[in-house]
């Protein structure tokens, strides 16, 4: 694993400078599959158990914190209104989403689905919609019906297609 | 290639299950499962002895036919549960020996005149475990990884290793028991795939849907029922067995609780003969022993297959559940990995079958592969699987396990009501932090508690413990702010942190763990284990 080391502390050093996009690797314009594909590679490398044999308390902080951040970077870029909310914080020149709001509610429509992929789904959709992406919101919708035939879908959808009739 | 690393200790990779367990290692890059004599698999069962000695295993499981009361088995549905919970309450009705409350609504046990934990249980086990694989290796072992369900909520998986660390091991990793399953089998190489893990075990029954990609594996839902599996097929069997002494002798054996235990092990006995072969039959001389009452009992496989379908159909909705919460059709499961002893009754795989469109894998034995897997990990973890690194790659045959919050997280609020901070099935590590004002006017101190599960009011949850902030500033309500911060560290275990906004001091309040053993508790356990230096075993979960 030594050839990882160098890599670790200098990603340690700049922690605070990073954005999650520069943490991932990741173009700012990325989609959902590039997050996955990215957080996969990064797990890979920089997971902890990776450095399991490491047993010197500094080195296992060092391996810990830098893991932490990954796993905050996937988690806020993977929620499409996380990710939204992360994207405002930057421009105000933020590193990070602060704590109090990455750790947002549900919405009353996400508490009305249970499949994890059509809550995602249903974040989208909203947060699209409130974009003016109505069509990409409506495949959203769509998509997420099809896992769950849950009621804060067909709202929306009727939502949507009235908007075009 | 792999290479080892000459003169490194094992890890022991251990499955302490509900009803068996067993352990594993990885020695010159081949993982084998200890055995003793025969026997690989122990039986989870832990019997006190009148003279005070403990028995552990097969001998603690034979105890059950002359002793019952001194008998604890099944420990593990208790393992981090308060006394008050449903589970607890469940075992009191079912179990023979004496459960009862301990102080900080922990579950204590009474037998053979002694009273222990749960947790000392199943460092019984774990000791046995330990001792049976440094005697098969002529070498001291100390280092564990070792593995529990998908399902086990913080309290269960820090009071696992407590256990651990009680019977003299050093944990290094907590895996799931699913994601050990899938290591048994290898699915590490470059192909991404999706794996169901059917888990039917003795008392519990489990299914697990895993995605691999690149060597990162990741649980997307778990669903189980937590009554259901081998041992109700023994009931079955047990009741016709009963019936038919009836029958012959004239006379039911159903009052007679030795008499029923007996029948209830050649039952199970009989399930294992149809597991391989199509006919099991028991002879037993005598029912109840001084009485004349032999009973000849034989079943065919066709036979006890009406019987026990609706128990094996019963796994099929929890199946369409763990399915949905991952978002899938059962097509697109690539492969599915059976584990536990009940799984390999013919009727069993015919169901798997008919659930996912394929057939499941079966190479290697259900009752061991959990073991299997967790000493696979243990030697990723310690380098001695890992091929030598040439170059400029990452290289590694060793899996990473992205493991995800098994369960939602959440404090009270006021009503009863839960409100989540951090949701099921988010990537871990991970820290969530949510603030809180006080309710009333010139409020002194704040009682946080924290609760695990997806029910919208707390009591309906399982309560972890909570934490009190005290001395806050004398204010109106609503003033004086608090910042709840739930911490999910890489092994899955908790850490809830309560700062006081307004004066700004890192008032840090830990977590109480109800349920858990109280500092004192654990230090006359560790000196009746013998492991003076418990020093590092902490309640913060």
């Amino acid at each position: 694993m030594s050839h990882v080391a160098p890599e670790l502390s200098r990603m340690y050093e700049s922690l605070e400078t990073l954005t999650y996009y520069e943490i991932l690797a990741l173009p700012v314009d990325c989609d959902y599959v590039a997050i996955r594909d990215a957080f996969y590679r990064s797990a890979q490398r920089y997971h902890p158990d990776r450095f399991a044999g490491w047993s010197e308390e500094s080195a296992r902080s060092i391996v810990n914190t830098v893991y932490k951040r990954i796993a905050e970077a996937y988690n806020v870029l993977s929620d499409p209104m996380l990710r939204h909310a992360y994207d405002d914080a930057r421009a105000r020149g933020e590193c990070r989403l602060s704590d109090t709001l990455r750790t947002r509610r549900l919405t009353q429509d996400e508490r009305q689905i249970s499949n994890t992929f059509a809550r995602l789904y249903m974040r989208s959709a909203i947060d699209k919609l409130a974009r003016g992406e109505v069509i990409a919101a409506w495949i959203d919708a769509k998509l997420g019906i099809s896992l769950e035939d849950a009621r804060p879908f067909r709202i929306l959808l009727d939502r949507i297609e009235r908007s075009w009739s | 290639m792999p290479s080892m690393v000459g003169e490194q200790e094992p890890v022991l990779g251990i499955d302490l299950g509900t009803s068996n367990s067993a352990c594993a290692v990885v020695r010159d890059g081949r993982a084998s499962v200890v055995r003793r004599g025969d026997d690989r698999i122990v039986p989870s069962v832990v019997a006190a002895m009148p003279e005070g000695g403990w028995l552990v295993g097969t001998r603690a499981k034979r105890r059950r036919l002359v002793d019952p009361k001194n008998v604890v088995y099944s420990s593990k549905r208790m393992i981090g549960r308060r006394f008050g919970s449903l589970e607890v309450q469940q075992m009191r009705q079912r179990v023979p020996y004496s459960i009862f409350e301990g102080s900080n609504e922990s579950v204590m046990l009474e037998v053979g005149g002694r009273t222990v934990s749960v947790v000392e249980i199943s460092s019984h086990i774990l000791t046995y475990l330990k001792q049976m694989a440094e005697e098969a290796l002529g070498q001291r072992l100390r280092k564990t990884v070792i593995a529990v369900p998908a399902n086990f909520t913080d309290s269960q998986r820090s009071a696992t290793r407590i256990a651990a660390r009680l019977a003299g091991l050093d944990v290094i990793r907590v895996i799931n028991e699913p994601t050990a399953a899938a290591l048994a089998y290898g699915y590490i190489e470059d192909i991404d795939r999706r794996i169901a893990v059917y888990d039917f075990g003795g008392g519990t029954f489990d299914v697990t849907i895993l995605q691999i990609t690149r060597n990162v594996f990741e649980v997307l839902a778990t669903s189980g029922e937590t009554f259901l599996g081998g041992d109700d097929i023994d009931e079955v069997l047990t009741e016709m067995m009963a019936r038919r002494v009836t029958e012959q002798c004239g006379w039911s054996p159903h009052g007679d609780p030795i008499a029923m235990e007996r029948l209830r092990a050649f039952a199970e006995q009989v399930k294992i003969q149809i597991s391989e072969t199509t006919v099991g039959t028991a002879e037993i001389p005598e029912v109840i022993p001084g009485r004349k009452s032999p009973l000849h009992f034989q079943i065919t496989e066709a036979e006890l297959r009406p019987l026990i379908d609706p128990i094996i159909r019963r796994t099929i909705p929890v199946c369409q559940d763990a399915l949905s919460g991952a978002g899938l059709s059962a097509h697109q499961i690539d492969e599915i990995v059976l584990v536990g002893g009940t799984t390999r009754l013919p009727i069993v795989r015919e169901v798997v079958t008919e659930i996912f469109g394929k057939p499941p894998q079966t190479s290697i034995n259900p009752l061991s592969v959990v073991a299997v897997g967790a000493a696979i990990q243990g030697a990723a973890l310690m380098g001695s699987l890992a091929p030598s690194v040439e170059g400029g790659s990452t290289g590694g045959a060793a899996a990473v396990l992205l493991d995800v919050v098994p369960r939602s997280l959440g404090v009270r609020t006021v009503g009863g009501y839960v409100d989540f901070l951090i949701r099921r099935n988010h990537a871990i590590p991970t820290e969530h932090t949510r603030l809180f004002t006080t309710t009333s006017d010139r409020q002194r101190f704040v009682r946080i508690q924290v609760c695990q599960g997806e029910a919208e009011t707390f009591d309906d949850n399982h309560k972890l413990g909570e934490v009190v902030l005290t001395d806050l500033r004398p204010a109106l309500r609503g003033e004086v702010t608090i910042a709840v911060t739930f911490e999910i560290n890489t092994d899955g275990l908790l850490e809830v942190r309560a700062l006081d906004q307004d004066t700004m001091q890192q008032q840090i309040a830990t977590m109480h763990v109800l349920g858990g053993m109280s500092e004192e508790d654990l230090q006359r356990a560790a000196e009746r284990f013998g492991q003076g230096d418990v020093g590092a075993v902490t309640f913060q979960p």
